[in-house]
């Protein structure tokens, strides 16, 4: 599914997490909108996969259990086991390999390297008042496409390593190339704010923050830290508080932001 | 159609019960390895035969809508047969696979149907698997977890992301790269 606002949309319906008026619209749409159909269709495939796939362990476990009583590898013909059940036959059987299954068993290390780069701050406990709130994520752009941007490997690997001034150089390359990609937008914008382009990173912030998208409420809460960092606590105040109190993702933190501007406005 | 009495074991293998493999690998395991060795094969390529048609079977299981609406052996049967004669069609012993009367039986339904379902499903699982492989760590770990109907909200703490919404974009982001990996491996095949 090419758009990502309906690939959320059918990620929250799955799970169940529309509210009543969200699910209707959605369920309405359903029945017209052939791509939404779609795009329903190849999640649930993706979910009997993987659902599949997480049992198959248990399920070889299983067949090489059975293997012993109906495959043993003696002369003795299978029609005789039908007939003997359980009268200890010898076990010996070949539990035979299913095929490749390396990807699945694979990962325990690697998920911990990707555990421990999941979160991404580089401010903690540094002096800026806005970094107590800079929390940035890993950037992802290359998973997002078989076909090879350089700058988007460039920029992951820069970005995710705290080098703002080269990630900001690919980035700014590789949105031409991909201007639907919000996700690079924004890394943009922080990249911008880190290496002192405040202007930049405010306009790009502000650019999420006015749009329709999925990244409106993170352009709102970056744009607010944006403002925090060129000392116009009003306006990043007013930005702050127009993100909704019950914003699934950034409620509580809109919260401490307020707290914070709160104290700060009592202390000057 | 209404589902078969035998529709049970496929709502026990979906559930992840796989204690009802002791009653099919009793009732059909022999019949099977008698066709396969009196077709050109031995006793390990029955075996070979009858566990992937059984992981077959399990994986359309695992499809929330698949309904059985004709008795299981019938069903285990066919998926084997083509799985034999695709390994002899791969070794160009076709020719060797003596004339096979299918036993038909009252209520068998609509089996052909279901046969190719359950083949279709296992085509296409065998290349998102290849494609799966190829999906960083972070995303395979994450796409799993929202299969097993964990919330977003919960998966982003597991994961230590900081919403939903950040689990939900990754998963579109991850979503979209393994669909191009899958298709790819599609046009190749």
């Amino acid at each position: 599914m090419k758009n990502e606002e309906d690939d959320v949309r059918i990620s929250r319906y799955l799970g169940d997490e529309l509210t009543n008026d969200e699910k209707q619209a959605f369920e309405d749409r359903l029945s017209q909108d052939v791509e939404l159909r779609e795009g329903l269709q190849s999640r649930k495939q993706e979910r009997t996969f993987l659902k599949a796939e997480a049992s198959r362990a248990a399920l070889e476990a299983k067949m090489a259990e059975l293997a012993g009583t109906h495959f043993q590898t003696a002369a003795t013909p299978p029609e005789a086991d039908k007939k003997k059940p359980g009268c200890g036959v010898e076990t010996s059987a070949k539990v035979r390999s299913l095929g490749q299954r390396q990807w699945w068993a694979a990962g325990g290390i690697a998920a911990a390297v990707a555990l421990a780069l999941l979160i991404w701050n580089p401010f903690r406990g540094a002096e800026d008042d806005f970094r107590q709130f800079a929390t940035y994520e890993p950037l992802y752009l290359t998973e997002k496409s078989s076909e090879v941007i350089p700058a988007a490997a460039a920029a992951e690997a820069a970005f995710n390593a705290g080098e703002y001034t080269v990630a900001f150089e690919e980035l700014t390359k590789y949105l031409p190339q991909r201007p639907e990609d919000n996700e690079a937008r924004l890394a943009l914008g922080i990249a911008a704010l880190e290496t002192g382009r405040t202007e930049r990173a405010t306009s790009l912030f502000r650019k999420l923050a006015e749009g329709t998208t999925s990244f409106r409420s993170d352009g709102r809460y970056y744009l607010a830290l944006a403002q925090i960092e060129t000392g116009d606590l009003a306006a990043a105040r007013a930005t702050i508080t127009a993100l909704p109190t019950d914003d699934p993702d950034y409620a509580a933190r809109r919260q401490k932001l307020l707290d914070w501007l709160d104290e700060k406005s009592g202390t000057n | 159609m209404s589902p078969h009495p035998d529709h049970k074991l496929i709502l026990a293998l979906r559930a992840g019960d796989f204690s009802v493999l002791d009653a099919v690998y009793r009732d059909h395991a022999a019949a099977i390895t008698s066709w396969v060795t009196k077709n050109s094969g031995d006793l390990a390529d029955a075996q070979d035969v009858f566990q992937e048609s059984i992981v077959a079977l399990h994986q359309k299981a695992n499809d929330a809508d698949f309904v059985l609406t004709c008795p299981l052996g019938a069903l285990l049967f066919l998926i084997c047969r083509n799985k034999w004669l695709y390994q002899l069609r791969k070794k160009n012993r076709e020719r060797q696979v003596r004339s096979l009367t299918i036993p038909q039986s009252e209520g068998e339904g609509n089996v052909h149907e279901l046969l190719e379902a359950v083949e279709e499903e296992n085509l296409r699982q065998q290349r998102m698997r290849a494609a799966f492989a190829k999906l960083s760590e972070l995303c395979q770990r994450l796409l799993k977890l929202l299969a097993t109907g964990m919330s977003g909200a919960d998966i982003a703490q597991k994961l230590e992301m900081q919403s939903a919404g950040t689990v939900y974009r990754r998963r579109h982001a991850c979503g979209t790269r393994w669909r191009s990996l899958y298709e790819v491996k599609t046009r190749v095949s």
